[in-house]
């Protein structure tokens, strides 16, 4: 006995035995026929369900209303919280309407004030218990109490309304039949026209077919029958035909893309011979480029360089794959090393010193950023200029010490100038030794004429005699004669000093000269003088502040007093080891830009009074100071228009001297 | 036996309080008897109470909110607020005296003020085709009181009777009608001969054309608002200033009334009177 899957199967395997022995019209009327039934069942149910659906909400509102209204006439009850006539009014209610099965009204705390019928459960906010007093025949309705705004209660009626619901179904059900009985009657004239329209013109040619099959020879009859063979050869046809029409849509797309890559080819072709200008116009440059050119890969090794590269770092042939830094040495390796470290966004410069040749090479190296290729920071690319400065280095140099050397013969003018002075006071003082010696020589006569007197008058004293020779005698070897040697050599000293200034130049010469170069000999200078843990010297000199225009020695003269100021002011600070801070930068003074030069010591430091004083002429708070260095630095300050000022938070607390100069016309 | 301790009470009430007055608003419920229609009574007093809402939250700095909270008879009002079932009360003198009564712990808050003074008026009315002139010519006939606990409908009615030497047993009959405005339309349809009522019912009776006369004329501090016991210091205080403060024109207007006095119970000694004198105007 078959189960019933095969039954099943068993069952389509028939019905469709039964459907290939239909004829064309057969087939075509069934499957029109299933169609329209099913259409029409659906547009059926739908319609009914949508009938429905309606009729059940337009009830729901009704019931609803009903509700409001009910719960509007109550509403002085439920407000007074009247509940016999709340209660009355419910059973009147249930008189008037059978269908009520139960009620129940709260008060505005949710607070039940009567229940009638069944439990109702309206004083329950939770929406499942809402849901769960509803169903599709029994509607529970809720109408909150509002009365000038205030919330006073709620009223919930529950409806039993299966009777209307049935009445609904009941018309539901006629309307469906209706629409049944009409579309049966529709499918039978379907089915007519159908039949008339379709069936019976193919059976009548299928009818004309056969006879005409039946009056050819049985070989041509062969070849009107649809054998397995000619449905094969059919497909072959089809396939040749389907395969001749993709041949012809893949030749026309060959053509079209024989056009494009022509199209294309002369494109690279044009583009090609303008980068073979361009780069014919670059390799010229490069080649004769005075400055060295290298191009680096992510390892620092030489990929390409021009001949003035070759030429600087000589180079051998197959340099490609060599390491930039190997003609350098040691430090100009790592300076280097970090040069190639930086961020590309920015380029910046180094100094190499090479050891080609044997000779002090100094070579001024840029690395430059390269923005034409999506690189990551493993793989990027550097472009390195160098260019020979040794030659500008040496002539800087050469410049700075000289410029030096003049600084110190004025230094030492400025001392010769002093020590004039000192011996100018000297002379003056030995003139009055002179008057002095003179006056003792006039004594040593005095008392000879009174020994004199004396002896005229019985009363001579030898001894007198000889205190007046002897003082005679004193005045002449002791003091005349070593005065007077003083005297011619003081002034031959003079006559030296005034010789030296006169032949020193001490006009303002204006030098080109490195910052960072001065403020390294001041410090080179005064740390020879004092012990090397004595004082610390900071050096702060403005990033790119390569050079500036001013009279160097005077500059660095007034700075060598201020700094000399400064140690001395240290020293009298025994108690904490001495700094002093060099600071040099740009800086605006009454809207003029100029250089800012400020020496910050830790020394005694200054009271707040004697601050205006320090730069008149003689003035000093040194024990043995002359008063002229800080005059000095004032009238060279001011004969460049510019200003110096000094600053004391008071005794012990240091001192800051600003030195501000303007910038002239050859400044960087 | 374990045994409460006062101490762990108070820790759980200051608990419950911090956790209340940190957490939910202020919901305050004012108690109100059905004097007249509800609905009136409510939109008679909705004004006022949104006011002191609005005037409460900004005192107290919580939000507040009053319900109103109507009982549907004098004695229902009464007790509701003598055991604490509405935090605040507005009730007629005779109300108040008589809630007080029940529970000496409630607070007169303020009285209202009317024209600018804390009394208003109750008339004794009769038909205006009648020949009576004094009270004492009433003896042998009908008198319609209002409620039974109503301050001018029957205890000043009744004090002022069995002053003039009327009482229960002169009259050929008497009735408690409940509202004055139907004892009004009685006197009027002669149904009694005279009965009590308030002023503002008697305005409404000659706007109407009702023929009414006044027999007598009566005054009476005007109506109380009252806390309950043990409704919290800072609430009744904040109510007591938001009422002296109030100046609502249009809620005002809409009360009927001109603001608030500050509390004086000893207004209301007359009215304890009234209420006393009742039981004589009842001897036998």
């Amino acid at each position: 006995m078959p189960s019933e899957p095969l039954k099943i199967v068993s069952s389509l395997g028939q019905l469709r035995m039964l459907w290939a022995s239909w004829s064309i019209g057969t087939q075509t009327f069934w499957a029109m026929f299933l169609a329209s039934s099913s259409l029409l069942l659906l547009g059926s149910l739908a319609l009914s369900n949508g009938l429905l659906d309606v009729q059940q909400k337009q009830l729901n509102q009704n019931i609803d209303k009903r509700t409001a209204l009910f719960s509007s006439s109550l509403i002085d009850a439920l407000i007074s919280e009247d509940t016999p006539v709340l209660n009355t009014s419910i059973e009147a209610l249930a008189q008037l309407y059978p269908n009520l099965l139960g009620a129940q009204v709260c008060d505005y705390a949710n607070q039940p004030l009567i229940s009638w019928g069944s439990n109702v459960a309206a004083c329950e906010t939770t929406t499942a218990a809402q849901d769960k007093v509803t169903s599709a025949l029994i509607n529970t309705s809720r109408h909150d109490v509002y009365f000038s705004g205030e919330h006073f209660g709620q009223v919930a009626l529950r409806w039993d309304i299966s009777a209307p619901m049935g009445e609904l179904n009941r018309q539901i059900i006629i309307i469906n039949s209706s629409i049944a009985v009409a579309g049966l009657a529709l499918m039978l004239l379907l089915f007519i026209l159908v039949r008339r329209l379709v069936v019976r013109p193919i059976r009548s040619i299928d009818l004309k077919l056969k006879q005409v099959q039946g009056l050819l020879p049985p070989d041509l009859n062969h070849g009107f029958t649809t054998t397995p063979k000619s449905k094969e050869l059919l497909a072959l046809h089809q396939g040749v035909n389907h395969l001749q029409r993709s041949m012809e849509s893949e030749a026309v797309l060959k053509a079209d893309l024989t056009d494009l890559l022509a199209s294309l080819e002369q494109q690279v072709e044009a583009r090609t011979k303008d980068l073979s200008a361009l780069n014919q116009q670059l390799s010229s440059i490069t080649n004769n480029m005075g400055e060295a050119l290298f191009l680096l890969d992510p390892q620092a090794h030489i990929t390409v360089c021009n001949p003035a590269a070759s030429h600087l770092l000589q180079l051998p042939e197959h340099y490609q794959g060599s390491a930039l830094s190997e003609p350098f040495d040691e430090p100009s390796q790592a300076r280097l090393a970090h040069l190639l470290d930086q961020p590309q966004e920015t380029s910046c410069q180094l100094y190499l010193h090479s050891r080609l040749n044997h000779a002090n090479t100094i070579i001024e190296a840029t690395c430059y950023p390269i923005p034409l290729a999506v690189t990551t920071s493993h793989n990027q690319q550097k472009l390195v200029l160098m260019r020979d400065i040794s030659l500008q280095e040496q002539q800087r140099h050469q410049q700075e010490q000289l410029a030096f050397q003049q600084g110190i013969t004025e230094l030492s003018v400025e001392v010769m100038h002093n020590i004039g002075n000192v011996l100018t006071g000297t002379l003056g003082h030995l003139e009055n030794c002179r008057e002095g010696a003179t006056l003792v020589d006039k004594i040593g006569l005095g008392i000879a004429n009174m020994s004199a007197s004396m002896s005229s008058g019985n009363v001579s004293d030898e001894k007198l005699n000889k205190i007046a020779s002897l003082l005679k005698q004193t005045s002449q070897q002791q003091l005349h004669l070593p005065l007077e040697k003083a005297s011619i050599g003081i002034s031959h000293i003079s006559e030296i000093v005034h010789q030296q200034q006169l032949r020193s130049d001490t006009n303002q010469q204006v030098s080109v000269f490195s910052p960072t170069n001065l403020a390294q000999d001041l410090v080179d200078l005064f740390s020879s003088e004092s012990a090397p843990s004595d004082i610390n010297y900071q050096l702060a000199v403005e990033d790119g502040l390569r050079e500036v225009a001013l009279p160097r020695n005077q500059l660095f003269q007034c700075l060598a007093n201020i700094i000399k100021n400064a140690i001395e002011a240290i020293h009298q600070m025994h108690s904490h080891p001495g700094q002093i801070k060099l600071g040099i930068q740009r800086g605006s003074h009454e809207s003029v830009t100029g250089i800012v030069f400020t020496i910050e010591d830790n020394g005694i430091g200054l009271a707040a009074n004697l601050i205006p004083q320090v730069f008149h002429m003689g003035y000093s708070t040194k024990d043995k100071g002359s008063g002229i260095g800080l005059h000095s630095c004032a009238n060279f300050a001011n004969g460049l228009d510019g200003s110096i000022t000094v600053s004391s938070a008071g005794l012990n607390c240091g001192t800051c001297v600003r030195l501000w100069l303007p910038l002239l016309a050859h400044d960087n | 036996m374990r045994r409460y301790q006062p101490w762990n009470c108070l820790k759980i009430a200051l608990l419950c309080g911090l956790s209340v007055t940190s957490h939910a608003d202020i919901n305050l419920t004012f108690g109100l008897y059905a004097a007249d229609k509800p609905t009136q009574v409510v939109a008679q007093f909705r004004p006022v109470l949104t006011q002191l809402e609005q005037d409460l939250t900004a005192t107290l700095g919580e939000p507040v909110i009053i319900h109103t909270r109507i009982s549907p008879t004098y004695d229902l009002a009464i007790s509701r607020l003598a055991k604490g079932e509405v935090d605040f009360a507005r009730f007629g003198p005779a109300s108040y005296v008589l809630s007080k009564q029940k529970n000496p712990q409630i607070r007169l808050l303020a009285m209202e003020n009317k024209s600018g003074k804390n009394t208003r008026s109750g008339y004794i009315i009769a038909h205006a085709d009648s020949s009576y002139t004094q009270l004492s010519q009433l003896v042998g006939q009908s008198f319609a009181f209002g409620s039974a606990e109503s301050t001018i409908g029957r205890y000043f009615a009744q004090l002022l009777l069995s002053e003039a030497g009327v009482n229960a047993n002169d009259l050929t009959h008497h009735q408690y009608l409940g509202r004055h405005d139907k004892v009004g339309a009685a006197v009027a349809a002669g149904t009694f001969t005279a009965g009590a009522l308030k002023s503002s019912t008697y305005k409404k009776l000659i706007a109407a054309d009702q023929p009414v006369r006044i027999l007598k004329k009566f005054s009476l501090a005007t109506k109380a608002w009252a806390a309950r016991e043990q409704l919290p210091a800072p609430i009744s205080e904040a109510l007591i200033g938001v009422l002296m403060q109030f100046d609502d024109a249009q809620a005002l207007k809409i009360l009927g009334k001109d603001g608030f006095f500050p509390a004086d119970d000893s207004a209301y000694n007359r009215v304890r009177d009234a209420i006393k004198s009742s039981e004589a105007f009842f001897a036998e």
